[in-house]
């Protein structure tokens, strides 16, 4: 799953809708005023309550604004999950996607409350959404990719599958290009790119396959993705290829072969469903969970890598190495401001 | 990276230090945000040269964050910052220091 901050969702939600789009709910002007103030009243607020608020005011006044997507993901975060009152967040986000006909803010709206409508128990439905933005313009690779993670995530496999077969077809250099038209990237970059998107494709067809009982086909296509798999600094694959993998070896009580697949995405902290896995396959190699935290540390001293040094200027222009500003624990941020 | 600041006061004087490093080379943008939120760790700044965020930690998504222990190894890692990622993180400093 790919994490994003509420904020940085909202402006990234943005970015992706055309302008104008939704002129017939929200004047551009007026509706732009109110996400900007909408904004810098996030940035103030302190509570929860507050937060939703924000969220619930703008919905209630532009439900298919440029901005309706990010603001639905307030409510859903902040009334839904911290205040702990889904039902309530559920029935804001859903009244305002009731008045959306524009079929791009009702895909954005939709994605965002999907995984709450499954908390809820009322499952939006996913297909009418791809569909009524197809009957405008076929789906991004983005987009059929948070579709596959959708549909994935709520056992859709048939749905998964078909949306992998579109998401492989714009793994091409073209496809990319014309997804970004303003992309700098070279040759080699732009090959890495079309390389990820196949393996995140492939990864997903194969579990999808999988799951809908074609095994042996699931397990070599397993293989095959992993050819061109890469790896973060870490060790940890960039796509989800192998926790799909060693979930399915797992699902067939291999074991070891599961926790080998599993062990770097689940070592170190950023994957809890890889985790998890892991204690499932740690119980099913040893007969019971007993040991399991030991084993963990173990291992994520034996596989953790040392961090490289690194010099960089401070904001006064004083230049320091990583190792000088070291502690006894270092919390090593990366950032930009939004 | 506001809610990086209470973790900072409470661990420092135990050896915990939080070094950011921004990716995009915007100056102006992240001296603004440091300052209005009164952020008082260690800032440094990226450049094509030294290349460290995309090319020497291969970093794509934000906010990434390593917790490092005292032997200069990587522990953990965290992808986004999500409420309720104090508490891990508080956690894994306890087990580190």
């Amino acid at each position: 799953m790919r994490k994003r901050g509420l904020l940085v969702a909202a402006v990234a939600v943005a970015a992706t809708i055309a302008p104008g789009c939704s002129k017939l709910q929200a004047p551009a002007q007026s509706e732009a005023g109110a996400y900007k103030a909408a904004k810098a009243a996030y940035y103030k607020a302190e509570t929860s309550q507050q937060k939703a608020k924000i969220g619930e005011d703008y919905l209630g006044k532009y439900p298919g604004g440029q901005h309706a997507a990010g603001m639905a993901s307030l409510v859903i975060e902040y009334e839904g999950h911290q205040l702990k009152e889904p039902d309530r967040a559920f029935a804001t986000v859903d009244g305002a996607l009731q008045k959306v006909t524009d079929p791009e803010v009702r895909f954005e709206v939709g994605m965002e409350l999907l995984p709450l409508s499954y908390e809820v128990n009322k499952p939006i439905d996913l297909d009418q959404l791809v569909q009524g933005l197809e009957g405008k313009r076929p789906l991004t690779f983005n987009e059929n990719l948070d579709v596959m993670e959708a549909a994935a995530k709520h056992e859709r496999w048939q749905l998964a599958e078909a949306r992998a077969d579109l998401a492989l077809g714009q793994a091409t250099p073209e496809t990319y290009r014309a997804d970004h038209p303003n992309s700098k990237a070279g040759d080699a970059a732009i090959k890495r790119a079309v390389s990820r998107r196949s393996t995140y494709a492939l990864a997903y067809k194969a579990w999808a396959l999988f799951n809908l009982g074609h095994q042996d086909e699931a397990m070599s296509l397993f293989k095959t993705a992993d050819k061109d798999a890469t790896f973060n600094y870490l060790g940890v694959c960039n796509t989800p290829l192998r926790q799909f993998w060693g979930e399915a070896e797992l699902a067939q009580g291999n074991w070891a072969r599961a926790s080998e697949l599993l062990e770097p995405s689940a070592l170190f902290g950023a994957n809890d469903t890889a985790l998890a896995d892991l204690r499932k396959a740690y119980a099913g190699r040893h007969g019971s969970e007993a040991g399991f935290d030991a084993y963990l540390w173990k291992e994520r001293e034996r596989r953790a890598r040392k961090v490289d040094d690194f010099k960089l200027p401070d904001y006064k222009g004083t230049n320091h190495k990583l190792s000088s500003l070291e502690g006894k624990v270092t919390y090593l941020a990366f950032w930009f401001p939004t | 990276m506001p809610r990086l600041q209470p973790l900072y006061e409470k661990y420092r004087d135990r050896g915990f230090r939080v070094v950011a490093v921004e990716a995009t080379h915007n100056t102006d943008a992240a001296k603004k945000f440091i300052a209005e939120k009164g952020l008082t760790y260690s800032f440094l700044e990226d450049n094509d040269n030294a290349n460290v965020v995309h090319g020497l930690f291969g970093v794509h998504s934000f906010p990434t964050a390593y917790v490092i222990d005292r032997d200069g190894k990587i522990m953990y890692y965290h992808l986004g910052f999500e409420p309720g990622d104090e508490k891990t993180i508080s956690e894994e400093i306890e087990t580190l220091l």
